[in-house]
Order: structure tokens, then sequence, then C-alpha cells
């Protein structure tokens, strides 16, 4: 598997609201079919990092490539930030705040064309990376059948005849061919969730992010939906997936990751990780968790 | 004074000045409304814009906008309008007209603000996330859903707005003009029957028939609304 290269990396990633670091410089690299569990407890930043991938949230600093691709890059602001410190005290070394300008204005040449394009292709580079929430998120005015062909047919990706066909080819997978025509609201959390995954798979994306899918769910539709998620991975479809199901972390995943202040504590295996874990805080939390 | 009020519905002076204001009435409010609604519907998308280099002046220009034309009595907004912004020569009713429909446009804007901002903010991400930009999530996912709570909220808009502009006939109405509205009606036949009750009875009586007629227009839009879900 090293031999390949990675298809999403993802290179000291920073985030912050306002004050609050969140992402603190997290590192990884994502291969073709990976399927990643990413757990840690809570407010550790686990969301945010997942909506950085798709730019639902905008990082403030780091690189993240895909498909080989630069799509967003800012390391200038380091040297901003520096600059900042410089000139607040006094008498200040002139010679070295230029160096440090003629790096930041090398990087912004670099950088700043990258954002320019990003800005432009964000989309494009959304329908490549689909998600799940929490919270499903269905579109409550619109039939299950149209929640799922509403963005292909939209964004040109197919005609309305093969959006629906795939559509039906779709729900027919998780065993919801019949509520094609029904209202989202007439469904049960499992099916809601289910049919999130369907309208996210219609867009074919190279890659699915998952934030906590089965938290919102009641306990014995988790069951319906993970089994789902399986079932993609077993596919080959690449996945990362924040969660709180051990089960799904230890069986399906090959990859397990420990998240917490900001950055990747641990990453193995989940054979390793669940028997062996390094990190003392990993140790505690799955304590906690595997009781 | 129920012989007052048969003596004026039997007078056919009066009635003919009766049917002029509910027709006026009608017509300054519906252009009001009109222009409150365009005007309200592109400033309540400006303001709801995410914030960038392009929005941002338009964004301050529409808060300003607003909260002039809501912190301030439409009486004195009429008084400036009419007769200083567009003191032009035979142009005091439509400037009166415009002035309903630019106060009425602050009011629309913030319903309809307030319309769309309820809806949950997870619809704006899911759509993106699939995505779609933001004008077609808007269009596609956002509005339709936010259309049923604001269309309750405008129709009361309107309403207030009809009451409101019984204040036209205060920059000069006499028969015949646009101007002559309801309330102008109701002076008119006070001097030939002074009788105020009487007067004011009928006048509110038609008014109470526009807002009713538009109530239930309102109800029956939005029980279309509701069925079109589920
Ligand atoms: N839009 C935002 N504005 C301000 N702070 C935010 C925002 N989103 C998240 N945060 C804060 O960032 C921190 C990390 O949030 P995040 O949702 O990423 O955590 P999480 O690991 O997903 O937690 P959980 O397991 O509860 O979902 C939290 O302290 C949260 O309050
Ligand atoms: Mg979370």
């Amino acid at each position: 598997m090293n031999d390949k290269k990675p298809f999403l990396q993802v290179k000291a990633l920073h985030k912050k609201f306002e004050k609050l670091e969140v992402l603190k410089g997290v590192d990884l690299d994502v291969y073709k079919g990976d399927v990643i569990a990413v757990i840690g407890p809570s407010g550790c930043g686990k969301s945010t990092f997942l909506r950085c991938l798709n730019f639902l949230e905008m990082p403030n600093a780091g690189e993240i490539s895909f498909e080989g691709k630069i799509v967003f890059k800012n390391e200038r602001v380091y040297f901003k930030r520096k600059m900042k410190a410089l000139k607040t005290q006094k008498n200040y070394d002139k010679t070295e705040f230029k160096a440090l300008e003629e790096q930041y204005l090398a990087l912004k040449a670099i950088e700043k064309p990258i954002q320019k394009k990003m800005n432009k292709e964000i989309d494009l580079h959304r329908q490549k990376v689909g998600m799940v929430f929490q919270q499903f998120n269905l579109f409550p005015h619109l039939t299950v059948l149209q929640n799922i062909t509403l963005a292909p047919v939209k964004l040109k990706k197919m005609t309305k005849d093969e959006a629906e066909k795939k559509a039906m080819e779709l729900l027919k997978k998780v065993g919801l061919e019949d509520k094609a025509s029904v209202y989202p609201n007439t469904l049960s959390g499992g099916q809601k969730q289910r049919i999130a995954i369907v309208r996210a798979l219609a867009m074919d994306p190279e890659v699915l992010l998952f934030d906590e899918p089965t938290s919102a769910l009641d306990p014995e539709m988790v069951g319906e939906v993970l089994k789902v998620m399986t079932e993609l991975a077993k596919e080959g479809m690449t996945m990362i997936v924040v969660t709180h199901e051990m089960g799904f972390a230890k069986e399906v995943a090959n990859r397990v990751i420990f998240m917490n202040e900001g950055v990747i504590k641990e990453e193995n295996n989940p054979k390793d990780f669940f028997e062996n874990p390094q990190d003392e805080r990993l140790k505690d939390f799955l304590s906690k968790v595997l009781k | 004074m129920f012989k007052d009020i048969f003596r004026i519905l039997s007078d056919v002076e009066m009635l003919g000045y009766i049917f002029q204001g509910f027709l006026h009435t009608l017509v300054i409010t519906l252009i009001a409304a009109a222009i409150g609604l365009v005007l309200g519907f592109v400033v309540a998308v400006v303001k709801i814009m995410p914030s960038n280099k392009w929005t941002r002046v338009p964004k301050v220009i529409c808060e300003v906008y607003t909260t002039i034309f809501r912190g301030t009595p439409v009486a004195l907004q009429l008084f400036i309008m009419v007769f200083a912004v567009f003191a032009i020569p035979g142009f005091k009713p439509y400037a009166a007209i415009l002035t309903f429909g630019i106060n009425s446009g602050a009011y629309v804007s913030e319903s309809i603000r307030a319309g769309i901002t309820s809806i949950d903010k997870g619809q704006m991400e899911a759509g993106r996330a699939l995505g779609m930009n933001w004008l077609q999530t808007m269009v596609r996912i956002i509005l339709p859903q936010a259309v049923k709570n604001i269309i309750p909220a405008i129709g009361n808009e309107i309403i207030a707005l009809l009451k409101e502009t019984s204040i036209i006939g205060w920059i000069g109405a006499t028969p015949g003009v646009v101007t002559f509205d309801l309330q102008a009606a109701a002076d008119t036949i006070f001097r030939s029957y002074p009788n105020y009750l009487a007067s004011g009875i009928i006048v509110g009586c038609c008014y109470l028939i526009i807002v009713y007629a538009f109530t239930l227009l309102v109800k029956y839009t939005e029980k279309r609304l509701k069925k079109d879900e589920r």
C-alpha cells in the first residue's frame, strides 16, 4: 500500500474559530479504498477536520492535495504572523523583517493562484468529496427521489432519466426502493440516513465523509446504517468516518485514528489500535468507551 | 346614526366617493406592495449573501436603508419624500405611493430574511456539500422552504401597509385623483353628512372587507403550500 500515492493528502492543517484554535496541525494521507475511522473525545475537532476537507469550513493554514493537485495551500500566514510579532517590538531588526517579507511574498506568489482557482472550483471539489451528516439534512420539501436526483441533474452530471435510474438502483441496494416517492418526514431516522447516503453516492464521489452518521439514531436503527456503510467499504469506497461505533472501527475500518487537542495523536490498524494503544489519553478514552 | 348611514348609502354622489376611495386605496396598496416586495426581496438576499469584498458595500447600504425606514414614522417619510426629495410638480401622488413602497420594502425585507434564516443551517450545508453553488442551493433548497414562513408574514405586512396608506390624503386629496382614498372619502362624506360615526363606520367596513378578503387569500395560499409537502 505504501508504494501507492495518497490521493487525498493533508499537511499541517490549522483551523481557528476566533481565538479558539481547534486544529493545530493535522497530517493525514488517504489512499484509494481506505476506510478510516476517526475517534476522539467530544470537542476535539473531528467534525471541524472533516468539514475542512470539503471546505464547509475554510482552513486557516496548511495544505490539502486531492488527486495529485494542491487544492488548498496557505503557509504564508506564518510569515505574516512573524512579521506582525516582530513589528510590535521597538527597534526591531529591519533586515530580519525584510527577509521574512521576502519569504512571505514568494509564498504569496505561489499560493494566491491556488486560492483563486480553489474559490472557482470549490463546487467541483465538493462533487467529488461527498458528505453524510449526523442530522441527515434531507430536503423536506422534496421527495426521496428528488432529494437524490436534484444535484446530479442540476449540476449536469446526468440527464433526469439517468439520474432516476441510478437513484432507483441505489435505493434498491439500501432496501428502500419502495420509498422513492414519499417525503422524508414520513421516514424513520435509519431510513433517512440511508437515503442521505444514497444522495451522496448519486454524485459518484471519490471519497465519502461521514460525521457521526449513527449518533442521532435510536439504537435499533444503528445496525441498518452500519450495514450499508460496511457494504460500501467492501465495494472499495474510500471513506473517512467520524464515529463512536467502536465495532465499526474494529471490523470495517482498515485504519483508526485518535484525535485529541487538535492533532492526530495516534494512528494504527484496528487490531493494534485497540489491543495495544500507546497514547495515555487514548488508553483512558478506550477504557471508557469499551467498558 | 343608522338613519345617517342609510341616507349616505342612498346618496349616489356619496356612493361614488366610497367607490372611488375603495378603488384608490386598493390601487395605492397594491402598487406600494409590489414595490415593497421587489425591493424587500432584493434587500433580504443582499443581507443574507455571504460576506465578501463584492457584497460588503451593498450590505451596508441595505442595513442603513432598513434602519432608517423602520426607525422613523411613515408620515415623516412621506413629508420629506413628497415635499423635498421628489418635489416635482404633478409627481406628488406617485412620490407618496413610492414612499409607501420603499417603507414597506424595509419591513418586507426583514420578514423575508427572518423566513430564510429560520431554515436549518444544515440545509444550505447539505446543498453546498453536494456541489451546488450558493445561488442554486438558495433557489432550489432554501427559498421553497422559506416561502411557507414568509407568505403569512408578508400578508400581515401588506395589511399594515393598507392601513398606513390612509394618511395619503394628507398631501392633498380631491375626488378624481389617486390620493383620494377611503379615508379621504370619509372626510368628504362628513362635509355633507356631519356625523363622524356614520361616515366612519361605512369606510371602516370597506377597510375590513379588503383586509378580510386579503386574509382569506393568504390563508388559502398558505394551505396550498402546506399541501405540497407530504
Ligand atoms: N462554527 C464554529 N464557531 C465557533 N466555534 C466552533 C464552530 N464549530 C466548532 N466550534 C468549536 O470547535 C471545537 C471543536 O468542534 P468540533 O465540532 O470539531 O468537535 P468534535 O470533535 O466534532 O466534537 P463532537 O464529538 O461533540 O461532535 C468545539 O469547541 C466547538 O465549540
Ligand atoms: Mg462533531
